[in-house]
């Protein structure tokens, strides 16, 4: 599992110079849970985007021992977000929102930070955006999504974040 | 004098002659009806009947007797208004299959004074058919969009109760560990001779623990949450179901795997059988079938709708469950899907309509006899296949979809 298999970007990302923050930033915010847990402090931070804020909620919640999420409520949001701090491995957004929507969103990632890897967690419309841009998303998850699956490609991506692929 | 009035009786028979050649290919029945209801003229009839005895007989008989009395309302109207109608009506063809006719009565005036009805009636079976098809198709494309919208919407809260649920669990039993080590603290204290004020403290926390039945809690709280993950789960199965089974139709056939569409479709036809018939599934290994996904998926849901009504029949005499059978197999390049009811069988009488548009024998609102005549559609024309059955009275029916594995062109080409 996530933190277990220390194949966290947080170890990985100090050695890859191309994302300088990476180790700072977990370290930094996994300090302030408080918690003794060596695992806990080891959890990478990956960005969540989403209109509900049940799912963000939710899913932070259920995902809390492998990895730290942190939520934005919008595209423009977690654009905001990642201009300030740009130093996460993994962002996971869904598909249909107000506003600019997750292919969109993820056309702006991959243009301006592209080191970060990034996943599609959606209900649904988003079928043919991935299809006509494979390179757009690692990989594409639809709702609703076993959390099994979802530690697997989270896994699986920071994987490919740690070794530099986007 | 008497030489004119020959050649004027000539005359008359050729005109006459020639008017009922032209009428014999004019396209439905046009018929000329004296007040009392005798028929003077009639184009063509029916192959069952003869034209010669059909003239002068009563024009109702040849109309089913349900329509008799709004025939006759019609008919008379127009002798009072003079004004003509337009109605549709279905009556009996040669072989006991229903004919749907459009049918306009108008005045026939000869000599200033209404002397009788025209009926003009033109068949329009295939019309009809066509258009209740056509109804059919965008009644299933309205009710597909909005499911997969609601589908759409159903995925989100499942996510977040599905992720909520996932938390609980976990956090339950890191709960549960922590209390266990409290409770084994609280062993060792209570050895260790407290002082009043932590006795008092380890009576309180005894007493909390029978109030809330700790015990209980300790072995029931995980299992529910395990129910509600459980329950949660066939939910978002239903919904993907759906969701694929609603896909939107696409023009042309692509390779699919057909199991698994039968699979959604019997998760959704579910409400239908369940509780009339134990399911018994046996999906053999298949290659990808090139069809139309959505329309096989709907020839195997009406089927099993059938089969469900069949059983249903035979478990409100028996009250006892049936048995509903879906299978798959190759069979050479084509590829067989069987579905098997243990209802009442098919009667000799109408095995031979029963693929006909509007027959039904089920009760009015039950059935619109269109089942299995858009299955049978949907099979040979749209696919090149087969539709097919045996049946056997007071053991059941099983329904055989053939279709070429390959898809209606390829099966076509290669045949040529």
């Amino acid at each position: 599992m996530l933190p277990s298999t220390v194949r966290s970007p947080a170890k990985g990302a100090t050695k890859n110079s191309r994302r300088p923050s990476g180790s700072g930033a977990a370290a930094k915010v996994s300090s302030s849970t408080g918690s003794a847990d060596s695992s806990v402090r080891a959890r990478p931070r990956i960005l969540c985007v989403d209109d509900e804020p049940l799912v963000l909620k939710s899913l932070a919640a259920s995902l809390r021992k492998h990895v730290e999420v942190v939520s934005a409520n919008s595209a423009a949001e977690a654009l905001e977000l990642l201009e300030r701090d740009p130093g996460f491995p993994v962002v996971i957004s869904d598909y249909r929102m107000p506003g600019m929507d997750g292919g969109a969103f993820l056309a702006q990632v991959r243009k301006r930070f592209p080191s970060i890897v990034r996943l599609l967690l959606s209900g649904a419309g988003a079928d043919s955006v991935v299809l006509d841009n494979p390179e757009l998303v690692f990989r594409f998850l639809s709702k609703p999504c076993p959390r099994e699956t979802l530690l697997r490609a989270l896994d699986d991506a920071l994987v490919r974040g740690a070794v530099g692929l986007a | 004098m008497n030489d004119h009035r020959v050649e004027t009786e000539t005359e008359v028979l050729r005109s006459r002659e020639l008017l009922d050649a032209v009428l014999e290919y004019a396209p439905g029945f046009i018929m000329a009806i004296d007040e009392h209801g005798k028929l003077l003229f009639i184009n063509r009839v029916l192959p069952q009947h003869d034209r010669t005895k059909v003239i002068g007989s009563h024009w109702l008989q040849y109309l089913p007797p349900d329509q008799h009395e709004s025939l006759q309302v019609s008919f008379r109207a127009i002798f009072e208004t003079g004004a003509s109608n337009t109605y549709e009506t279905s009556v009996a063809g040669p072989d006991g299959e229903r004919v749907w006719l459009t049918t306009h009565m108008g005045p026939m005036r000869i000599g200033g004074r209404i002397a009788g009805v025209v009926l003009v009636a033109q068949e329009i079976t295939e019309l009809r058919r066509t258009q209740l098809e056509f109804a059919a198709a965008q009644k299933m494309a309205a009710v597909g969009t909005l499911a997969a919208g609601i589908a759409h919407e159903i995925n989100t809260p499942v996510q977040f109760v599905g992720d909520s649920l996932q938390f609980l669990r976990e956090g339950m039993c890191d709960i549960l560990t922590v209390v266990d080590e409290l409770e084994r603290v609280c062993r060792l204290v209570k050895q260790e001779s407290p002082s009043t004020t932590i006795r008092a403290a380890l009576a309180s926390v005894v007493q909390a623990e029978a109030a809330a039945d700790l015990p209980y809690l300790r072995e029931n709280v995980p299992q529910a949450l395990d129910r509600c993950v459980d329950g949660l789960r066939r939910v978002s199965s239903i919904v993907s179901s759906i969701r694929e089974f609603a896909h939107p139709a696409r023009k042309e056939m692509v390779p699919v795997d057909l199991n698994r569409a039968i699979t959604n479709t019997l998760t959704i036809a579910r409400n239908e059988y369940v509780h009339l018939a134990e399911l018994v599934t046996d999906l053999r290994e298949l290659p990808l079938v090139t069809c139309h996904v959505d329309q096989i998926s709907q020839v195997v849901l009406n089927l099993v709708v059938n089969a469900a009504h069949a059983i249903g029949d035979v478990v409100q005499s028996s009250g006892v469950k049936g048995r509903l059978t879906v299978g798959t197999r190759m069979d050479g390049e084509d590829v067989v899907i069987s579905i098997g009811d243990t209802g009442t069988g098919i009667r000799e009488a109408i095995r031979e309509h029963i693929f006909e548009p509007f027959f039904t024998t089920k009760d009015v609102g039950k059935g619109t006899g269109q089942g299995l005549a858009l299955a049978w559609t949907l099979v040979t024309e749209k696919h090149g296949g087969t539709l097919s059955y045996e049946t056997a009275l007071g053991k059941g029916t099983t329904f055989f979809v053939r279709l070429p594995r390959a898809g209606k062109s390829q099966a076509l080409s290669a045949a040529n």
